[in-house]
């Protein structure tokens, strides 16, 4: 948890442009999700947004709760909701993107394994978009993001429990020959989160 | 490998924003953070397109009614097509014999004679209301200002209100509907007063008047030296854009092309800025003209002339490379009988967030009349303060204890 990122929320109700300075800190951070998750001019968008929104909605942030590039991206996905047709061109993307970085590589070494993972991006490109909104968005902060179950607790304003059966949920649908309960339960014990209940 | 270490492995790098992207959030956010400063209870989703300084105050002031018959018709533009460039010798040509007639004007004012100005202000602002977080509403305003050549003589000034607006959408209207006070609504059926001040400032009863001090310092920075003007403007926008950039000040001033295409764009902006201000002189207006004269177009920005030689239109590009149609058109229009502006636009071309294509952003229309007299009518200073406490709901036609609402008509939709 960064404490400066605690004290420039706690300074900026007195002094407003201390705001400021978390644009600077977590802006990339912003930009970049939101890229993965739409495409740039949206991206683009988004970042302005969800800063003008954190910015009205400061006076609620819970420092206890976890961490501000948590809920900075929280409010991201949340305004990412109203792009859904974006987020999945966004999607198709990934898989065409894995496909032309084979295409380009030496196309005779090992073309077989990497044409496999090509047609395993596609499938998971694929079923992405077939997730619950709900759903992918507890997937891709944790897969993209790595945050906490904690964090995403709060970044999406739900219970723990909530976030454990979302993702229990989501393996599930993603396919049952992807096996994400031990990486599931390694993250978690490294975030230190083992054993905590909603 | 497991499908979790499969998407980890192929996530998307994501596209780095432009600086010019940086830019324009953290201005959006320095300007929500100094109208919280400012103690602004209006809840804007975004920064509008333009700030209200300068000039554009009065897009919420006043309002212009419909675009004069000499002015811009939309469907005349010719959109350029993406295809910006060098400024003609024709569109030069066109900014510098406006410029003529409107320092001629300068000189057409009697002593003893006012220049009224009526003022017509549109405003599109994008509201978070309480059930969508970005419902647009429209406001239309009038107000009217009675300027002497010699600006140390008194002015006459009738606030205005919003007399009309619009929703787009159903919950625009409820929001309106729910917030009277905080929206054009709620400055139906106020008193109509006119004002009496000395250099652009005006009193009531003695105090202050709120909004009362019309001097924009930025004028008395214009001049008569178009080139020096132009180097003013620019040094400021490099370090406003500086500014802005914060941390990523370094990387955007690296990115020479993008700075200074956004240097531009700013340096035009407030230009437009000056001339939406009805209390440019004549021949500020006329240095104005001038200096835009002398101003390159890029990638983002190109002029057009129309049809009638006296509107310029300048296309916005969204900055992003590829885009092949402009996101918004300012327009200037100039009055054909003296040179002075008749108009300034923002209008919208490309459907956005609810608001739709041809949707006027921000504009003001300035239509002149030569009076011999001061106007005559029910002098502010000559009515009582209403009682009230402070932090009381106002009285009707009074949007704060001691200010009284100007102006005031039935009101309506737009449509």
């Amino acid at each position: 948890m960064n404490t400066n990122d605690h004290e420039l929320i706690a300074r900026s109700l007195a002094e407003p442009a201390a705001f400021a300075d978390l644009f600077d800190l977590h802006a990339a951070t912003v930009h970049r999700y939101a890229a993965s998750r739409t495409d740039r001019q949206t991206a683009d968008d988004l970042l302005s947004e969800t800063f003008l929104v954190a910015f009205e909605k400061r006076g609620n942030f819970d420092a206890e709760r976890g961490a501000v590039r948590a809920w900075l991206l929280g409010i991201t996905t949340t305004l990412i909701r109203k792009h859904r047709r974006t987020e999945a061109r966004a999607y198709a993307g990934l898989a065409a993107d894995k496909a032309s970085r084979i295409l380009s590589a030496d196309a005779y070494q090992e073309a077989d394994a990497r044409l496999d993972a090509a047609a395993s991006v596609r499938d998971l490109s694929r079923e992405l978009t077939k997730l619950a909104p709900g759903d992918r968005d507890v997937v891709l902060l944790y897969a993209w993001e790595e945050l906490s179950y904690q964090d995403i607790a709060l970044a999406l304003d739900i219970p723990l429990g909530t976030v454990r059966s979302r993702l229990n949920r989501a393996r599930t649908k993603l396919g049952a020959n992807m096996n994400f309960t031990e990486d599931f339960n390694a993250k978690e014990t490294g975030h230190g989160f083992a054993g905590t209940t909603a | 490998m497991d499908s979790l270490e499969l998407l980890r492995e192929n996530r998307p790098e994501g596209e780095r924003p432009t600086p010019e992207a940086v830019t324009a959030a953290r201005a959006a956010l320095m300007n929500a953070i100094e109208a919280e400063k400012k103690g602004s209870t209006a809840r804007t989703k975004s920064a509008p397109k333009r700030r209200l300084s300068g000039g554009w105050r009065w897009a919420l002031g006043g309002a212009v009614a419909a675009v004069a018959a000499s002015a811009i018709v939309l469907s005349q533009v010719l959109v350029p097509a993406g295809q910006p460039g060098a400024p003609t010798n024709a569109v030069a040509a066109a900014l510098n014999e406006a410029a003529d007639r409107a320092a001629a004007t300068d000189t057409t004012l009697q002593p003893g004679q006012l220049r009224k100005t009526s003022i017509t202000g549109i405003s599109t602002i994008r509201w978070a209301t309480e059930r969508d977080d970005n419902s647009p509403i429209t406001s239309r305003s009038r107000s009217t200002i009675y300027l002497p050549r010699d600006r140390s003589d008194a002015w006459y000034y009738q606030p205005g209100v919003s007399d009309q607006y619009k929703a787009y959408d159903k919950e625009g209207w409820a929001w309106i509907a729910e917030n009277p006070e905080s929206t054009p609504r709620g400055s139906v059926n106020a008193p109509t007063l006119l004002f009496r001040g000395l250099n652009g400032i005006f009193t009531r009863a003695t105090k202050p008047m709120a909004n009362g001090d019309l001097n924009n310092p930025e004028l008395a920075k214009v001049g008569t030296d178009p080139s020096a003007l132009l180097t003013h403007l620019r040094e400021t926008a490099k370090q406003s854009k500086l500014d802005e950039g914060g941390q990523n000040a370094a990387q955007l001033a690296a990115d020479n092309s993008a700075f200074e295409s956004a240097v531009d764009r700013l340096v035009f902006e407030n230009i437009v800025n000056l001339f939406a201000d009805p209390t440019a002189t004549p021949a500020q207006q006329a240095t104005l003209y001038r200096t835009l004269a002398l101003m390159p177009t890029d990638r983002v920005h190109t002029t057009q002339l129309q049809k009638d030689g006296l509107s310029l239109t300048r296309f916005e590009w969204s900055g992003n490379i590829g885009d092949e149609a402009p996101a918004t058109a300012t327009q200037i229009t100039v009055d054909s009988s003296n040179g002075l502006v008749h108009s300034v636009s923002d209008i919208r071309l490309k459907s956005e967030d609810n608001i739709p294509v041809g949707t006027v952003m921000g504009s003001v229309t300035f239509n002149y009349e030569v009076l011999d007299a001061a106007p005559s009518g029910a002098f502010a200073a000559d009515r009582p303060l209403p009682k009230c406490v402070s932090g009381d709901r106002p009285p009707k036609g009074y949007n704060t204890c001691g200010e009284p609402m100007q102006g005031g008509s039935a009101w309506g939709s737009l449509d």
